[in-house]
């Protein structure tokens, strides 16, 4: 998965990626806590689409399952290309937030 | 989610993504059901869409009847699901048993025929690829964008025209040429690779533009400079001496731009 690839189709992945990078976690605690914060709620074939996007891309990785519970974790890689994801998106929220505010003076 | 429906459902993904992650979805699926978090139908349609867009994801190339098998055990399981879940029973209390029984068999059939069409689709792409020639290829303008705040991005892609598979590999030369046909003098360095090393990209042959890179610009002047726009870009793709002439409009700002390496189509801006 390259940067054009995550920008372009994976909103959901950043979502996922904003999730982990404050903790490992296994899919039900994934759904929950990204519905808590972005008010999405990702379905079980949803979210294991992003996890292998991801997971494929080294950006994500499995730790040992828990009972019936599957655990992941986000890598450097993965808080690397969150940062810059988010990074980018406050920038263009800057811009776009500016450009609104002078219209509507 | 009962188990038979979940087989059904979980038999549509990909054999790879079937074998690594379908414990995981079932035992998910299963703590959002208990937990009264979601429907059968909600989960079983989530999942069968899932299961198509899994399937199309790896099947991106021109794999139709890979593409065909894995849709008609989709509409298989789909009309299972609508018989047994709108009618509120299950298969074990459905006189329609026997016939769920078959659906699901030929839903199996018709998947592990879609998983042979794959692994044959797979093996044509593995297999090496001679270094594709200026007579089997097309370049031309695929779209342009918004890349970072201030930059524009312009999408380049190429098809193998041919009748043969043929491989690309690097970053691609460009000069950018005034309306005239006069080039411009514009500093044009490399966009960095993110993941993973440079790859060889293999174009299977057909009409689909299968790869292609990007032109990453300044759109917006900086205080006090033009900002001149080519009309076309001249390409040269690695190894391959004769140019390509594609017909772009690429704003210059800065004289500055930045070429990415040659990447299959399917992980370029899908926005664009």
């Amino acid at each position: 998965m390259t940067v054009e690839g995550i920008r372009g189709s994976s909103d959901r992945s950043v979502l996922v990626l904003t999730s982990l990078a404050g903790g490992p976690k296994h899919g039900y605690g994934l759904i929950k806590d990204i519905e808590g914060f972005a008010g999405v709620k990702l379905g079980p074939g949803t979210l294991y689409g992003c996890l292998a996007k991801l997971e494929q891309a080294g950006l994500v990785e499995a730790l040992p399952a828990e009972d019936r519970r599957h655990p992941y974790r986000i890598t450097a890689s993965g808080l690397e290309a969150v940062r810059e994801r988010l990074a980018e998106s406050a920038r263009i929220a800057e811009i776009g937030l500016g450009r609104v505010a002078g219209a509507m003076s | 989610m009962s188990s038979w429906l979940f087989r059904s459902l979980v038999v549509l993904y990909p054999k790879a993504w079937r074998e690594r992650y379908s414990k995981e979805v079932g035992d998910l699926s299963a703590e959002l059901l208990e937990a009264g978090e979601t429907t059968r139908l909600h989960l079983a349609l989530g999942l069968a869409m899932s299961a198509l867009a899994e399937r199309v994801r790896s099947l991106h190339r021109a794999r139709f009847v890979a593409v065909l098998l894995g849709s008609a055990a989709l509409v298989v399981v789909l009309v299972v699901m609508a018989v047994s879940l709108f009618a509120g029973n299950g298969p074990k209390t459905t006189p329609g048993f026997i016939m769920t029984v078959k659906e699901e068999t030929v839903a199996r059939a018709l998947a592990a025929a879609a998983d042979k069409a794959e692994a044959a689709a797979m093996t044509v792409e593995m297999s090496p690829a001679r270094a594709c020639t200026a007579s089997q290829l097309t370049v031309g303008f695929f779209g342009s964008g918004v890349g970072n705040p201030g930059q524009g991005i312009t999408e380049v892609r190429i098809t193998d025209a041919s009748t043969v598979p043929c491989s690309l590999k690097g970053y691609p030369a460009v000069t950018f040429l005034s309306n005239v046909g006069v080039p411009m003098r514009v500093t044009v360095g490399r966009l960095p690779i993110i993941y993973g090393a440079l790859a060889t990209v293999v174009l299977p042959p057909g009409k689909a533009a299968s790869a292609g890179f990007i032109v990453a610009s300044y759109d917006f002047p900086a205080e006090g400079t033009a900002c001149p726009t080519a009309a076309s870009i001249r390409v040269r793709l690695p190894d391959i001496p004769q140019p390509f002439t594609v017909t772009a409009p690429v704003r210059l700002c800065r004289l500055l731009a930045g070429i990415s390496p040659i990447v299959k189509g399917a992980e370029l801006a899908p926005a664009l």
